[in-house]
Order: C-alpha cells, then sequence, then structure tokens
C-alpha cells in the first residue's frame, strides 16, 4: 500500500499496474498459509521460518550496502539506507523470537539450509551485484508488498489456530509495513527509468521477486518444490 | 553435518562432499531428459538462456573473488567464465535467442539457484567456504555437462555440433585442483571451515536444480508439506 494521497510518476504507475494485473493473474503460492489453512500448521514451521529469515538478514545489510556503493546519490541511497536500517532495527528482535522459539544459537545464520532457504538471500545478492537501480528498487517494492501481507495473515493464521507461539514471535511479526517507505521506494522506481533503466526488466525483477518469497514460505514450509 | 577443528584439511572436506554425493545423490533432470530422447529446442534454448545468465554473474563472481581476495585461481575461472560467454554468443543464434529474449522476463528461483547463491557466497563466505563451493560447482557442472555431451551425441534429436562441443569442453583441466588450493589457503590462515561442506552440497543442489530449469516449468513442480529438511540440512537441535 502507498499513501493516499501518493501518486507515483508515469512510468511507475504503469509497472504498478502491469504488477498487480500480473499478481491477480497468476498468483505465486505461499506454502506456510497453506499448512496454517490446512490446519497442519506446526510450531516447528515457524522455528523454520525465523532460521531463514535470520540468513534473510545478514543478506539484506550486504545488499542494501552494496547498492548503496553503487547509487550513492538522492534519492537511491536513502531509500537504501532507510530500508538497511529497518532490518537493522528489526533485526534484535529476531534474534529474541530465535531464541524464545528454542533455536539454538550455534545454528542462528546456519539453519536452515538448502536452495530453498538460500533462494532470496540469492537473489537479493544477486540483484545488489546486477540489477540496475529500477531492478532493485522495484524488486523492493514487491518485496515489502508481498512480505508484510504476508506475516500479518500468518499472524491470524496462528491466533485462530490457537498455535502456542512465544510473545516475540508476534512481536516480530506484527505490523512492519511502510506506506512512505512504499512511496519512496516507487519514487527511486521512476528515478532509475527516468536515467535510462529499462522498465521491462525492473518489471521481471519484480515478478522474480515474488517467486523468490514464494521459496522463503516454501523454505519454512518444509515444501521445497 | 559439522567439521570438527580436527579435521581441517581439503582432503577431509572433499571427502566429506564425495560421501554426501554416494548416499544421497542429486539428479541430473537435463540429462535423464537427452538420455530419454524426449527434448527439442525448447529445452535447449532453455539451457542456453541458463548458461548466459550463469556466465555473466561467474564473471562478476569471480572479479569481485580477485578484488576481495587476491589469488590467482580467480583470474583463471573469469578467463572461463569469459569464453563461456563467448561460444555462448555465437551458440545463442541457433536455438533462436536474441539479445532482448536472453536478457529479459522473470526467471524462477530455480533458473536463478547458481547466479544467485553464487553471488551470495562470493559476498559472505570466507576464502575456504567459497573456494569449496566453487570447487562444488565446477566438478557437478562439469560432470554433469560431459555426460550430456555424451547423452547428445547418441540421441536422435539432432543437436548443433557446437552445442555438443560446449558441453563437452566442460570444465578446464586441473581448475579443480587449482581452486582446492584457495581453500587450503584459507584454511592456513584460519578460516573458519565449519559450514563449509554444508555450503558447497548446497551449491551441488543448485545445479541439480540449474538442470532441472532448463527441462520443466518451476510452478508445475510438485510440492511436498512435511517439515523436513534436505539432504543438506543438519538437525538444529
Amino acid at each position: 500500500m502507498t499513501s493516499a494521497s501518493y501518486k507515483p510518476g508515469p512510468h511507475t504507475a504503469t509497472l504498478v499496474d502491469e504488477l498487480a494485473r500480473l499478481r491477480a493473474g497468476e498468483p505465486v503460492g505461499n506454502a506456510l498459509l497453506d499448512l496454517a489453512r490446512a490446519g497442519r500448521l506446526e510450531v516447528e514451521h515457524l522455528r523454520r521460518l525465523v532460521g531463514v529469515e535470520l540468513q534473510c538478514h545478514i543478506a539484506e545489510l550486504t545488499a542494501y550496502g552494496t547498492l548503496i556503493g553503487r547509487f550513492p546519490h538522492r534519492p537511491a541511497a536513502g531509500l537504501f539506507l532507510d530500508v538497511g536500517r529497518l532490518v537493522y532495527d528489526a533485526h534484535p528482535k529476531l534474534r529474541a523470537c530465535a531464541f524464545a522459539l528454542d533455536i539454538p544459537e550455534e545454528r542462528f545464520y546456519r539453519w536452515p539450509t538448502g536452495p530453498a532457504a538460500h533462494a532470496f538471500p540469492g537473489l537479493i545478492s544477486w540483484t545488489a551485484l546486477h540489477g540496475s537501480l529500477a531492478d532493485a528498487a522495484f524488486g523492493l517494492y514487491a518485496d515489502l508488498t508481498a512480505y508484510f501481507p504476508g506475516c500479518s495473515e500468518l499472524l491470524t493464521q496462528v491466533g485462530a489456530l490457537d498455535l502456542k507461539v512465544p510473545e516475540e514471535f508476534a512481536a516480530y511479526y506484527e505490523g512492519g509495513e511502510s506506506e512512505e517507505m512504499n512511496d519512496n521506494t516507487l519514487d527511486v522506481v521512476e528515478h532509475g527509468i527516468v536515467h535510462g533503466d529499462d522498465p521491462a526488466r525492473a518489471l521481471a525483477s519484480a515478478r522474480t521477486v515474488d517467486e523468490h518469497i514464494g521459496r522463503f514460505w516454501a523454505a519454512a514450509a518444509g515444501s521445497d518444490g | 553435518m559439522d567439521v570438527n577443528s580436527a579435521e581441517r584439511n581439503v582432503e577431509s572436506l572433499t571427502g566429506k562432499l564425495v560421501e554426501l554425493r554416494r548416499r544421497n545423490p542429486i539428479p541430473n533432470l537435463f540429462l535423464e531428459r537427452v538420455k530419454s530422447d524426449r527434448f527439442g529446442r525448447e529445452d535447449l534454448r532453455a539451457l542456453i538462456r541458463g548458461e548466459i545468465r550463469t556466465a555473466e554473474a561467474e564473471m562478476t563472481v569471480y572479479a569481485l573473488g580477485t578484488a576481495l581476495h587476491r589469488h590467482e585461481v580467480f583470474q583463471d575461472l573469469n578467463t572461463m567464465a569469459v569464453d563461456a560467454r563467448s561460444h555462448l554468443s555465437s551458440i545463442r543464434p541457433l536455438v533462436g535467442i536474441d539479445d532482448e529474449s536472453a536478457e529479459n522476463g522473470a526467471v524462477g528461483p530455480d533458473g536463478f539457484a547458481c547466479p544467485g547463491f553464487l553471488s551470495w557466497a562470493v559476498l559472505h563466505c570466507n576464502r575456504a567456504e567459497l573456494g569449496l563451493v566453487m570447487y562444488a560447482d565446477l566438478e557437478s557442472y562439469g560432470g554433469g555437462s560431459r555426460e550430456i555431451a555424451d547423452a547428445m551425441q547418441v540421441a536422435s534429436t539432432e543437436v548443433p555440433e557446437q552445442i555438443v562441443r560446449y558441453y563437452a569442453d566442460g570444465v578446464p583441466d586441473g581448475l579443480s585442483s587449482k581452486v582446492l588450493g584457495l581453500v587450503q589457503e584459507g584454511i592456513d590462515r584460519g578460516d573458519d571451515v565449519s559450514r563449509a561442506v554444508r555450503l558447497a552440497r548446497v551449491m551441488e543442489e543448485c545445479v541439480g536444480r540449474y538442470w532441472q530449469a532448463a527441462v520443466a516449468p518451476e510452478r508445475n513442480a510438485p510440492e511436498r508439506n512435511a517439515p523436513e529438511g534436505n539432504a543438506s540440512e543438519g538437525d538444529p537441535r
């Protein structure tokens, strides 16, 4: 969601509409929510989720730092500083969540492993090194608008199933989405396109992120399809 | 599988990797498709698109490896990647890939597994880990590609000679051994190798996904729902 009064630039408005159309026409599944809706979600899945998330945080911090190095000007650097700060500030809460779920500290950043657990860290690393500014920013928009609603729905399902989870879990996964950050992300997409980035590639980047967010949930669900 | 501090040598690490391969082999689905003679131009196009995507990522990864670790093996690796990219430029038209279609289009996680994992590895691994990951990549990709070339030569489906030769050439002789020199150097400098084998195993699984991406639309893949791990996982408790 963007702010009510926000209007993206003309190139980006088209991309946002096209992404919404692709998402509606060919939605990417969320294996963790599928389990929850089938009544088969267990605390072990949530432990896996936190384990995957710990690894993603490190890759995200590296990626946003790399992107600042590649695009050290307004408005791009400000966006990547803000999203890096978001991850950095959230990290202690995630570690507290991991401890509360009884994940041994020596397994932090190492478990679970395999292609699904490494999919999102891999993509964000690749994008940081190879993506255009519009690729990176529209990919981030896809990330923010897929991940946060997924977390919110997960908490609803956890509540409905009456799963016994520590309060640190809800503290980490509730809220988080920022309309202002979404607005800023789209401003950077427009900036990239106006300065020559290919909008078709930016759209492909966002859909690739959608697919990888799907794999992120699958890694937690243990359904590495 | 953790590697304890008493086993800090290259042979121990590669031995554990080989043992994992033996216990739990990773299928090469593209090879199986070629062997069963159920492949065509679409499969070759998907395969070559994956090669282009990966060769370009490798050029970045090996250049960054040079900058971060200043070891000569990255020069050899980059020469391999540049040569591959050059060969792929001449192969591309044979399967109907133009410049634009080589670069555009969303790529599913399996198609991104190798470029993504290598990009992650160069940014996050110490030199021993990165060396073992690259060793696993060279060994699993090189072996698989030579088998694919052999199968293409006896298949009734006609494959352009340049493509067969590309896969028959595989990985340059001696490169895997040189990469192990990087691993040894990392060990000698005190790199933590406790997760090296596990990461190398993930690399091999990613190569399996790489071949898989050339044969099947990923979203059609069957899903499992049990919270079980895969072959590269250890028990978290």
